[in-house]
């Protein structure tokens, strides 16, 4: 099956003789979300900020449907959408604007970008908002519009930083549902949480990573086999994995 | 123990001071203090024909009340508190009197050290026009009255900084600056003062009333005295912007329809988007859009104003490079966007796009500017030449001058990035 995100022996940080991360290897498929778990600090915000191209790695390689950014950062970005922990707004725009603008930089069209839109606006129950200002908002709106402005792309792969925090239960559900029809459309889905018992239900793989490191990954029931307790839930297992009581 | 709030305003204060001396000498530095200066010197020359030229009739007296009046009523405080003493001075709450009677005293002297330097240029006028026709009292009482205006506006702004109502905040305001008004305009126009004066002192009385009531019965509004101190910081950090590039700057944000929306008549494509972005910010952004009404308005009245050609011409010259100057201070605003690096998009967008707004700024401003110049007698050549030299610099700085450094300074950018 071919890779949607591929991260080859990664190695990399903010100052080269300082890694954060070390030898980080795993992949996103189609059709699939992803969960990448560790405590705070494990290295998962660094790790997405490499995936962005924000961070050149020291060593390995990230490509994303077989780009790599250095090659041609512009077709590389175009294959992803980013919803970040922290809402980055504009503060001059409207959340309606906001979209616009959106859609502008990823190049649709008028009319893919209106008929797209109204279904989100809908789902997010943001309609009434379209013209007020994202300063005004609080902080789960904010996300929402976040989570609209990349769902609006399509885009074969999505990175989402925490997307729970924040968001009211029905934002939550609402949320899940659209990256459950992403997924199902085609896309591949790499998340950060620690919402694990929401990860457990969502998410099809777990990459946990702690220190840096990639303690384990692989399905539930693949972590479940490397632990040798097979009725374990994900919280137990990530305790499991952290605490290094199981080499894998 | 005890907090010493005296210390901790001083401490505050050298603080605030090291750092506005540190950007007050970057500014010394740039090259833009020079054209302040050469503006100086044109205003010092034109200023005598200016008064020569100023008719008999002109309501000198009114024209300094209003000016005035509005000048002594406004002005904010300047506290240095910051966003967590919501937390940790709240407790000291009825101990801060010492601490805000020095911040009183500071903004007093600070704002009354720029009514008394506009007093100054306005000095020959007064003379020549209020003292001398005995219409009014002597130019040093004159400019003691603004600063005792000064010190009570701004004691009763202190007040009214405890009332939520912004709406009762915004009638205190315009009595006051009804007051000051008619204070100013009993003295430099004597024959007024029975009624003037008398009102004045109504009005006074009456402001003086209804503050006692308000202390009284409001505590102190915190979160208006941070959000004050938060304004006054990016007003001066907006005005070092202006010469230097100071990054973080915190702006206002207009909820403007109209002319925002001429961005969506832009053809719905990947190379306008970020042409789509600028001209919202441009038109929300409070301070960049006042700051080019302004200039351009100037612009206009200067060219009106001066009366021999060369001189019209290159006060209008350098009133573009100057808004040429303002945009390019911008720039670090517009492409340091977060959200910008993750967009597929190349660099070049931003440029391009930020180069084609900034000419069409210029553009508007020399078509606009050029208008009072048709009032002039002057020759056919005259007339072409001026709007023709306007739309020459217009193209000349938006894309070769500032296109060369947007270039340049995202070359650097990218290398710092990525090596």
């Amino acid at each position: 099956m071919t890779k949607i995100l591929q991260l080859d022996g990664v190695t990399g940080g903010y100052d080269a003789s300082n890694p954060i991360i070390h030898d980080v290897t795993f992949d996103v498929h189609p059709n699939e979300i992803v969960a990448l778990i560790g405590l705070n600090g494990a290295g998962k915000s660094t790790t997405i900020k490499h995936i962005l191209g924000l961070l050149k790695p020291h060593q390995g390689s990230i490509t994303i449907n077989g780009h790599r950014f250095l090659d041609d950062p512009d077709t590389y970005r175009s294959h992803y959408t980013f919803i970040p922990e922290t809402p980055v707004y504009y503060k001059e725009m409207t959340l309606w604007e906001h979209l616009e603008f959106t859609a502008r930089v990823y190049g649709l069209s008028r009319e893919t970008f209106e008929k797209r839109i109204h279904p989100l606006l809908h789902t997010f129950r943001m309609e009434a908002k379209i013209n007020q200002f994202p300063e005004h908002f609080s902080k789960g709106m904010r996300q929402k519009m976040m989570i609209m402005m990349a769902l609006m792309v399509k885009p074969p792969l999505y990175i989402i930083d925490e997307p729970l925090m924040g968001l009211d239960p029905l934002g939550i559900q609402s949320l899940l549902q659209s990256l459950e029809k992403a997924k199902q459309e085609g896309s591949g889905i790499l998340m950060t949480t620690h919402i694990l018992s929401t990860a457990e239900r969502y998410c099809d793989r777990f990459i946990i990573m702690h220190d840096g490191r990639i303690a384990a990954q692989g399905t539930l029931s693949e972590l479940q086999q490397k632990s040798g307790n097979p009725q374990a839930t994900l919280d137990e297992l990530y305790l499991e994995f952290i605490e290094g009581r199981v080499r894998s | 123990m005890n907090l010493d709030v005296s210390t901790l305003w001083s401490q505050r204060f050298q603080a605030f001071s090291r750092n506005a001396i540190f950007y007050l000498g970057k500014i010394g530095n740039s090259g833009f203090l020079f054209v302040i200066l050469l503006l100086f010197i044109a205003g010092a020359y034109y200023y005598r024909s200016f008064l020569d030229w100023l008719p008999a009739s002109f309501p000198v007296s009114l024209f300094l009340a209003v000016i005035f009046g509005f000048l002594t009523t406004r002005g904010g405080h300047r506290t240095l508190l910051k966003p967590a003493d919501l937390i940790y001075l709240t407790p000291l709450e009825l101990n801060m009197g010492p601490y805000f009677a020095r911040s009183y005293f500071y903004n007093w002297a600070v704002q009354g050290a720029g009514l008394f330097i506009l007093a100054v240029i306005l000095n020959p006028l007064y003379t020549e026009r209020i003292y001398a026709t005995g219409a009014g009292i002597s130019f040093w009482g004159f400019v003691f009255t603004l600063l005792l205006l000064k010190g009570a506006n701004l004691f009763a702004r202190w007040i009214e900084a405890r009332l939520h109502h912004k709406k009762k905040r915004r009638i205190l305001f315009f009595l006051r600056m009804i007051a000051s008004t008619l204070w100013i305009l009993s003295i430099t126009s004597l024959n007024t003062l029975p009624v003037s004066g008398i009102l004045a002192m109504m009005l006074t009385v009456y402001a003086a009333y209804e503050g006692r009531q308000i202390q009284k019965s409001h505590a102190y509004n915190w979160e208006t005295l941070i959000r004050m101190e938060q304004v006054a910081d990016a007003r001066f950090y907006r005005f070092v912007n202006q010469f230097v590039d100071v990054g973080h700057l915190q702006d206002r944000v207009v909820y403007r329809r109209i002319l925002p929306g001429l961005a969506e008549k832009l053809p719905f494509h990947k190379t306008q988007a970020y042409r789509y972005i600028l001209i919202k910010m441009l038109f929300r952004g409070g301070a960049l859009w006042g700051m080019l009404l302004r200039l351009t308005l100037v612009n206009g009245l200067m060219v009106y104003l001066i009366p021999d050609f060369y001189g019209e011409l290159a006060v209008y010259i350098l009133f573009l490079m100057v808004t040429g100057m303002q945009m390019r201070a911008f720039w670090p605003v517009f492409h340091r966007q977060f959200m910008f690096r993750l967009y597929p998009l190349p660099d070049a967008y931003q440029r391009s796009a930020f180069a084609s707004v900034t000419f069409t700024v210029l553009m508007i401003q020399a078509l606009f500017a050029a208008i009072p110049h048709l009032f002039h007698q002057h020759g056919i050549m005259e007339y072409i030449l001026l709007p023709v030299a306007g739309a020459g610099v217009a193209y000349l700085y938006s894309f070769v001058v500032l296109y060369r450094y947007l270039t340049r300074n995202q070359q650097e950018e990218q290398l710092m990035m990525y090596g």
